[in-house]
């Protein structure tokens, strides 16, 4: 089941060249997925630290061995699957004891119109982190990845029944965490323009 | 449930505010020089390991090819000496025969066999 979208073409792409070129196309690599793959990884470990760990050290693996991507049916479903499993190893070793409402690991940015949703964001990320580790990464590839159930069982290796169903779960905890934000927070945010960038 | 399975279905409201937020958090300024930095060192690692793996093949190939030429010298060093060799041997079992209680009594017992039979037949 290979995910075929556009941006899994261009991680082909990517991925290609690295394959030719070597090291020196990482950087392509990066730009293009690195902030996908460090919010997938913040879910899975709830620190932002972590997951750029687990992002740094899948990156560098794959810079030595990229043949395992090139030889991929999904470069981009596998990229996620090898940086999961980098996430959750990093996880399990570290053990943090973190508090959900405690965003401070967090790097985040926020357009110049969006300032006053910031707010929203980040209950939206409380929230997240409040769900656990398997209903959380269910959540972050379908609303932030747009990955089918199906994809998203080929992913995560487990059925798309059970991929739907935690993604029903969460949803509900999710619905009656941020019920307060909700009404208002998403009519300005379905016309959120995307090109300043303000830290 | 199965249009949500193949995700179809319009984002409702919830979806849209997370949608929203997706792009809130974004990597760290130092993440992109830190692994790009990694990459080439280990790249570099990777290159001398493999330089250093070339270059004990190819000592041990020399070893292995000059010994081989080194054999033959060897084999008929040996042959050009082992009649010498064998005399020192031989010489040196003799000395060990003398010097031996046992072989002087073998050999004493032999004498007085010899002697009887030079008797014998006078």
């Amino acid at each position: 089941m290979p995910v075929q979208s556009d941006f899994s073409r261009q991680v082909r792409e990517c991925t290609d060249r690295l394959s030719a070129v070597g090291v020196g196309a990482l950087g392509l690599l990066f730009d293009l997925t690195a902030q996908r793959l460090v919010r997938f990884a913040t879910a899975l470990t709830r620190h932002q630290h972590d997951a750029e760990d687990a992002v740094q050290t899948t990156l560098v693996r794959l810079a030595g061995q990229p043949q395992s991507l090139t030889r991929a049916d999904c470069p981009w479903a596998y990229l996620l699957r090898m940086v999961r499993n980098e996430a959750l190893l990093i996880a399990r070793r570290k053990q943090r004891s973190i508090t959900t409402s405690n965003l401070g690991d967090l790097v985040t940015q926020c357009l110049v119109d969006e300032a006053e949703r910031e707010e929203s964001h980040r209950a939206v990320w409380v929230a997240m982190r409040s769900l656990p580790q398997e209903q959380a990464e269910v959540v972050v590839l379908k609303i932030w990845e747009g990955l089918t159930f199906s994809q998203i069982g080929d992913v995560l290796t487990i059925s798309p029944n059970t991929a739907a169903s935690r993604y029903q779960y969460a949803m509900t905890k999710l619905t009656s965490r941020l019920s307060k934000h909700s009404p208002s927070q998403v009519a300005v945010a379905k016309q959120a323009p995307r090109e300043v960038i303000c830290d | 449930m199965i249009d949500r399975l193949h995700g179809h279905e319009p984002p409702d409201e919830l979806e849209s505010l997370l949608l929203a937020a997706g792009n809130y958090v974004r990597p760290s300024d130092d993440l992109r020089p830190r692994v790009l930095e990694l990459a080439r060192t280990e790249r570099q690692e990777r290159r001398m390991q493999r330089n250093l793996a070339r270059m004990a093949a190819a000592v041990f190939l020399m070893v292995m090819v000059i010994s081989a030429y080194r054999q033959p010298a060897n084999a008929a060093a040996s042959q050009l000496f082992s009649p010498a060799m064998e005399a020192v041997s031989l010489e040196a079992e003799a000395s060990a025969r003398r010097h031996d209680p046992s072989w002087e009594t073998v050999e004493s017992f032999t004498d007085i066999r010899r002697w009887q039979a030079s008797l014998l037949r006078l």
